[in-house]
């Protein structure tokens, strides 16, 4: 046991004597858990480490003149959905660019508009809502690290790894967000699912609580006509996706209980610059 | 953000259950209907004892409905019991009515008698499909259908046709769609409130969920790094109360229709990933599972790691595959081995998974029995069933 501890103890002071310089921005909702990494991070790993609380904050953070080697972080911010899900009861049927909602998307978008070469890690619990912004960062970001909050160890040293994989360009994702990453030569499913205008639309609109086809005409200006064609579509789309998915099940009720699941992803801001 | 609200299944559940109370009060209604006939309506003494004979039939009637179920809540062919009753009785009271006075007045001896039948059939659950989309379009030509037999039964019983059985039409077709709209109405309140209810149920579930997520879990992890290794105890309490979240996540996973195959494993990991190294995981991306199969996978997944982690192996790998419709999935580890002689055990947890696993023709086998190196447990498992 002593063999073991001294062994890690002298992986952590290699790994601190290679990140004197390294500069780390962690965007994390949850002040308390980012606070007590980040002193982990640099007292034991010797990163030098900014916090942000949500895309906003790291990008004022930038503006300031923040130059992060690596960014790392989390992909739902709770205060941010919550303002955006109060704004949404207020006034339901506005349909605006600012109706949509920054995720950890947008922190990575907004650090490679400042800093191109930057690496990036993604932080997350997993989660049932977060499983296609996983899979929308890896496959149409390109992000190539994803690290779990629930560490193997109880410490940082996942995120360390993460975070070394990620400055050499190497893939890394630890056993508890793997699941949610696409299985090897799987297809791109943002093309299919959001690439057509009509579809697109009908997501955001199911998405924003729109719960039969004539509210969901009344949010997108298509014809009930033409939802009732495009929804039994959509939910091929989705079978071709998930193939789990019963065929002629009931297309609408699939389709908006799926909406209504990833509402976070359907009106996702960086998903909505990416596929407007 | 709203969730879905409108569920079929839970309509269906709601329409069965109101028909199975109601049914057995429209016989009462369709016996008080009998027994108002019986007192002020036109008929010789005899056909008098023979419409209170009728009731009595109803009251026996009334007695099975309760005990075993009505025709309408058994739902199917049985649906033309009701209807068959409505047309015989309705033509019997016509037959009997003194002659001469069946349709020469407004009020017709009987009428309202089938309204029971119209309250029911406009919440009939067990339609679907295509013939859903032209319902009331059938349930209102059936309405008018009905009138029209009334008044052929008076043209037949009086052997003449006078314009006064036109307007005695007229008023049973407007008592029949009275019951009928108010069957509408009140299938439709109770519709609302259960979906209501359902809807209140799924948003504390899915805030609850998130609670655990957003402040629990960040919580928790955030005590594990602040009390480091100094306080081993603290530490293990802090592990129970994490896996103790953990386990009840699954669980509120589990009550939803359709369960992410991806949450369930990363789930199931979380709970030993630490004291036991699992070293691969499958990509399984956006694939889901039907509840029953979600269920039996986490308890598969969950079960064996924990066995392999009571046994003494310090390594786990799993992986994961989709073969056309079946989900092929294997849980190996390094520890000591078992043998394929617990699948006949009926005490042993593996024989009663295996068992599940086949009612849904599925199966789940030892690939390496007695290996010293360690178990490989595969489950094989279609996505859907058969039909």
């Amino acid at each position: 046991m002593r063999a073991t501890v001294s062994a890690a103890k002298k992986c952590e002071l290699t790994v601190a004597a290679a990140n004197q310089a390294t500069h780390l921005l962690l965007v994390e909702d949850s002040t308390q858990l980012a606070g007590a990494v980040a002193r982990e991070l640099e007292g034991d790993f010797g990163y030098r480490v900014d916090l942000a609380r949500d895309a906003s904050e790291a990008r004022q953070a930038m503006v300031m003149g923040a130059r992060p080697a690596v960014i790392v972080t989390d992909l739902l911010f709770e205060h941010v959905n919550r303002h955006f899900t109060i704004q949404q009861q207020q006034s339901p049927a506005v349909s605006t660019a600012r109706n949509f909602v920054e995720s950890g998307l947008a922190t990575i978008a907004t650090a490679r508009e400042f800093h191109p070469q930057v690496a990036t890690v993604i932080w997350t619990s997993g989660e049932d809502n977060r499983r296609l912004h996983l899979l929308f960062a890896e496959q149409e970001m390109g992000v190539l690290s994803f690290c779990s909050k629930s560490s193997a160890t109880g410490r940082s040293d996942d995120l360390v790894k993460a975070i070394q994989a990620a400055l050499h360009a190497r893939a890394y994702s630890d056993p508890v967000l793997c699941p949610y990453l696409s299985p090897p030569k799987t297809a791109r499913f943002a093309p299919r699912l959001i690439g057509e205008d009509a579809k697109r639309c009908i997501w955001r609109a199911l998405a924003r609580g729109a719960n039969c086809r004539q509210a969901v005409a009344a949010l997108t200006n298509y014809s009930d006509r033409t939802i009732g064609n495009k929804i039994p579509e959509m939910y091929e789309d989705l079978q071709a996706i998930d193939p789990g998915l019963p065929p002629g099940g009931k297309p609408f009720i699939e389709v908006a209980r799926f909406a209504a699941t990833n509402w976070q992803f359907f009106l996702d801001e960086t998903v909505h610059r990416m596929y407007p | 953000m709203a969730q879905l609200m409108v569920q079929e299944d839970l309509d269906r559940l709601t329409a069965a259950g109101v028909i199975a109370e109601l049914e057995w009060a429209a016989l009462v209604f369709q016996a008080a209907v009998l027994v108002a006939a019986a007192a002020v309506d036109p008929f010789p003494v005899a056909a008098r004892w023979v419409v209170l004979g009728l009731v009595l039939v109803h009251v026996a009637l009334l007695q099975v409905y309760r005990r075993w179920g009505g025709p309408f809540a058994r739902g199917g062919a049985w649906l033309f019991v009701p209807l068959g009753q409505s047309v015989a009785v309705t033509a019997l009271l016509a037959v009997m009515a003194t002659p001469g006075t069946f349709g020469w007045s407004i009020s017709t001896p009987g009428c309202g008698y089938s309204n029971g039948f119209w309250v029911l059939l406009s919440g009939y659950p067990w339609v679907s499909g295509r013939l859903a989309r032209w319902r009331v379009t059938i349930e209102l030509a059936g309405v008018l259908g009905f009138a029209m037999f009334i008044l052929m039964l008076m043209w037949l019983v009086n052997d003449s046709f006078e314009p006064i059985f036109l307007r005695a039409a007229a008023v049973n077709l407007a008592w029949i769609l009275t019951g009928y709209t108010m069957g509408k109405s009140g299938f439709a309140l109770t519709r609302r409130v259960a979906r209501t209810q359902a809807e209140t149920q799924r948003r504390s579930y899915s805030e609850f969920f998130d609670f655990l997520h957003s402040h629990v879990k960040a919580s928790l992890a955030a005590i594990r790094l602040e009390i480091g290794a100094g306080s081993p105890d603290v530490l293990a309490r802090v592990e129970d109360l994490g896996t103790t979240v953990s386990e009840y996540r699954v669980q509120l996973l589990l009550a939803q229709d359709r369960v992410s195959l991806a949450t369930l494993i990363s789930e199931s990991v979380r709970l030993v990933n630490g004291p036991l190294d699992i070293s691969a995981a499958p990509r399984v991306g956006s694939l889901s599972v039907d509840r029953a199969r979600g269920v039996l996978i986490g308890r598969v997944v969950g079960d064996l790691l924990k066995n392999s982690l009571e046994h003494g192996a310090t390594q786990a790998a799993i992986t994961c595959g989709l073969t056309g419709n079946t989900l092929g999935l294997s849980v190996q580890d390094n520890g000591p081995g078992f043998s394929d002689s617990v699948f006949n055990d009926p005490a042993h947890s593996l024989w009663r998974l295996q068992q599940a696993a086949r009612s849904m023709n599925g199966n789940l086998e030892l690939t390496n029995p007695d290996d010293p190196s360690g178990a490989c447990v595969q489950l094989s498992l279609p996505l859907r069933s058969a039909s």
